[in-house]
């Protein structure tokens, strides 16, 4: 065999094995890549503080608007948000993640109120172990939490209350609240019954409790319509409720019973534009959740809180379709 | 490239190949297996913690049972395995998405040590069921660890669970790779060797090849070409240069050899130039026949002395002949030469019989005659006297032939018995080829019948005559020792 021909032999088979030897190169490389970017991510590891947010239910939309809220508000201050809570609402989840989140130590904790001592307790427990706890959505007024970041559930009852003096037709007036137990509904029945009280015509018949469950809103609706035929116009002051409160309707076979609602989830909003639903008081848990880590902020800064700090509403109804009410 | 450099550069650089790509393969595996280990140490970190935060609470529940030392050692022995895994948790670096979660659990075992330490503490009080509050906390916290736990591995391995996927796949595409190489590192080698191998055995093969040839006789085998400068190169190059060797010896031998055939045939030549053909010797005897029918009776003696002198001249040459016959033939060229020159010359014989037997080569004395005949007598008007004597010594006979003519002088002389050497050109110009080339001849034969080199003298003077004699060794009858078959 001549030399030219043996040359180009061993050239072409000198390439063939540095293709190879290349491509295999390239996937080691891609494999020392991937764990490099592995390790990475362990490196980097800025002391965040750590703030627990315990919520009501884990997926509710309300909830989650507050985690948004409190993430966006924690990226800028330095925190971390731990967002956790019951799958279902059961407020001795709560407790128990309460107490668990006080083991862990972080560096702050934004809970709801419950109302029970126990929660009480718990969040005694927290402040002697130097954590701050702020409560949001709802108060823990008999606990010694440093501040209430939420809406003045109070007034938001009364603006329920305006709501529906404005409105004409029957005036007995049907209610369902979310919890007997809980300060947040409480408030909201309280400052709506002061409204409606002074205004002539006007009259509260029943008020039930739905238990934070769009069937027990359903169920309530139903059997207060069955009871009292007379009821012009329901209003629900928990989230769920206007929805339930539509399906009760639906359910009692009544028709022209005017609903009203609170907070703007899909079914509320869907109704308000169909016009099954009057209108609702809308809460803003994304500021509520931006507001009490600004707290938190403050209170890590030595500063003194306010021990409430009360976030606005807007009415939501069918004219301008838009939020961004006055506060009063 | 010479062949040792080559060798010295190809197989290292092999060895360095097969051996990198063999480091390449086993390194990358070692990095994947590194990750797996990294993760996995990290897992099980927290699975130990937790078991051993349980076997905690258990050591604590069996002290509160039977309140022994021994218990109690057991106890402290599951705290201090228990803080030495504290230790290394916190040693560890989490990765970020997890980092909460790690800190949490990190406080939540800070919490259940701290709880343990009060719950033994409260045992030693007074106070009987102060550690019950204290027990209690603990085992919730426990509790929550084992949470925790799950929930930390959980979220470690979805985290890592996405780049798991992308390395299995990696590593299945590297691991091919990583065959490929082999294999067609194999293919190299392989193709290097044999390369090689080539390289190192074709030319040999070559040169074995022509060496056969050239023992075989074929002095022209064409040696192989070698490309490269290597030691192949030198090697046939040396080769060649022997074989051309070779051949230029050859043809000196051969040309040697051949200059000996050639000299022998002129020897042979000459000594047959006097040979006459036939014709003239026939023609002679019808002229003899013809002289004596017109009654011209010395012509026809003499044709018949001329014919008898070439009958002589024309017998073998390689044959020798009695003394006898060649004083015999010199007598009749001398009565030929008397026709010429007649009353001017005299011949005188003096012979002792008992000589005549030995042998001779035969003309041995015309042509010496021929030469007194040409350079002697020739100038003479008249007394001239040529004899010719034969002698009987002891073992030898001697012959001398004698003139009273012009004599030669010591260089001609010399010429004369050197007659080995090229005859030099006479002082007249002409050539030597009558100056004693007959002459020269006869010492010449004379040498190499009797093998001797001392059987010619020649005594001579300017004016004064030559004499040549002619020693010839053995007497008479005696045969002749040496075969003169045997003579060239």
């Amino acid at each position: 065999m001549s030399n030219r021909k043996w040359s180009f032999g061993l050239i072409a088979v000198v390439f063939i094995f540095g293709y190879v030897l290349v491509r295999f190169f390239a996937s080691t490389t891609q494999v020392d890549d991937l764990i490099h970017r592995m390790e990475l991510n362990v490196a980097a590891a800025p002391p965040a503080k750590h703030i627990v947010l315990i919520a009501q239910e884990l997926d509710n939309p309300f909830w989650r608007e507050l985690e948004l809220g409190a993430d966006e508000a924690a990226d800028k201050l330095g925190m971390k948000i731990d967002y956790m809570g019951p799958i279902r609402i059961d407020p001795s989840e709560q407790s128990r993640l309460l107490e668990k989140a006080i083991a862990a130590k972080p560096d702050g904790i934004l809970v709801q109120g419950v109302g029970t001592a126990d929660y009480d307790r718990l969040i005694g427990k927290a402040i002697d172990q130097g954590i701050p706890v702020l409560t949001v959505d709802a108060d823990e007024p008999e606990s010694r939490r440093l501040a209430y970041v939420g809406t003045d559930n109070r007034e938001a009852g009364k603006r329920m209350g305006e709501l529906v003096a404005g409105s004409r037709g029957s005036g007995r007036i049907g209610v369902i609240i979310g919890s007997e137990h809980a300060d947040n509904q409480r408030q909201r029945l309280e400052g709506f019954k002061s409204f409606v009280s002074k205004v002539p015509g006007y009259q509260i018949v029943d008020v039930r409790s739905s238990n934070i469950s769009r069937i027990g809103a359903a169920k309530q609706a139903e059997a207060m319509l069955r009871q009292h035929g007379e009821i012009g116009m329901i209003v629900g002051f928990s989230a769920l409720d206007a929805g339930g409160i539509l399906e009760g309707i639906k359910a009692a076979g009544k028709e022209g019973v005017r609903v009203y609602g609170f907070d703007d989830l899909e079914a509320t909003w869907k109704g308000i534009a169909a016009g099954d639903i009057e209108a609702s008081v809308v809460q803003q848990p994304r500021e509520i959740g931006a507001q009490a880590v600004r707290l938190l902020d403050q209170w890590f800064r030595g500063e003194q809180l306010p021990a409430r700090q009360f976030i606005s509403t807007s009415i939501l109804d069918r004219k301008p379709m838009q939020s961004g009410g006055t506060s009063p | 490239m010479n062949m040792r450099r080559m060798l010295f550069i190809v197989i290292p650089l092999l060895f360095i190949l097969n051996n990198a790509a063999a480091f390449f393969v086993f390194q990358s595996g070692r990095t994947v297996q590194q990750s797996y280990n990294m993760m996995l140490d990290r897992v099980l970190l927290y699975k130990q913690i937790d078991e051993k935060t349980h076997e905690n609470l258990r050591a604590i529940n069996v002290h509160i049972m039977d309140r022994t030392p021994s218990s109690l050692k057991a106890l402290e022995k599951q705290r201090n395995e228990l803080k030495a895994l504290q230790a290394s948790l916190s040693a560890q670096q989490p990765i970020a998405s997890v980092e909460l979660a790690v800190r949490s659990y990190r406080h939540m075992l800070a919490t259940f040590i701290s709880q343990e330490k009060s719950v033994m503490d409260a045992l030693g009080s007074r106070t009987p069921l102060a550690y019950a509050s204290f027990y209690a906390e603990a085992e919730a916290t426990a509790g929550f660890m084992k949470e925790e736990a799950y929930q930390l591995i959980d979220q470690e391995l979805s985290y890592y669970q996405p780049f798991y996927r992308k390395i299995l796949v990696q590593t299945e595409i590297m691991n091919r790779w990583g065959i490929a190489v082999f294999a067609a590192n194999t293919v190299i080698s392989l193709v290097f060797a044999y390369w090689i191998s080539l390289r190192i055995t074709k030319p040999i093969r070559g040169l074995v090849r022509t060496a056969e040839q050239i023992s075989e006789g074929n002095l022209e085998a064409v040696p192989p070409r070698m490309g490269a400068h290597d030691e192949f190169r030198t090697l046939t190059e040396a080769f060649q240069q022997m074989q051309e060797n070779l051949k230029l010896l050859i043809q000196k031998e051969k040309e040697g050899l051949e200059k000996d055939r050639i000299v022998k045939e002129l020897e042979l030549a000459v000594l047959q130039n006097q040979i006459n053909p036939h014709f003239l010797f026939n023609s002679l005897n019808v002229l003899s026949k013809l002289a004596l029918i017109e009654g011209a009776e010395k012509t026809s003696d003499l044709t018949v002395s001329l014919s008898n002198l070439l009958r002589y001249n024309l017998r073998q040459l390689d044959r020798p002949v009695p003394l006898r016959d060649e004083v015999e033939h010199a007598k009749e060229y001398f009565i030929i030469q008397q026709a010429r020159f007649r009353e001017r010359i005299r011949f005188e014989t003096d012979i002792e019989e008992e000589g005549l037997d030995v042998l001779v080569p035969v003309l041995t004395l015309q042509p010496i005659l021929e030469n007194v005949f040409v350079h002697a007598i020739e100038g003479m008007e008249e007394g001239a006297v040529i004899k010719l004597a034969v002698r009987c010594k002891p073992d030898e006979t001697w012959v001398s032939i004698s003139d009273n003519g012009a004599g030669m002088t010591e260089e001609v002389r010399n010429s004369l018995l050197h007659y080995d050497e090229e005859p030099p050109m006479d002082r007249d110009g002409k050539s030597g080829h009558s100056t004693g080339l007959g002459t020269r001849n006869v010492f010449k034969r004379l040498e190499l019948f009797y093998d001797r080199k001392d059987l010619v003298r020649i005594e001579s003077a300017p004016g004064a005559g030559t004499t040549v004699i002619l020693r010839l060794p053995g007497r008479g009858k005696e045969e002749n020792h040496v075969s003169p078959i045997d003579r060239g």
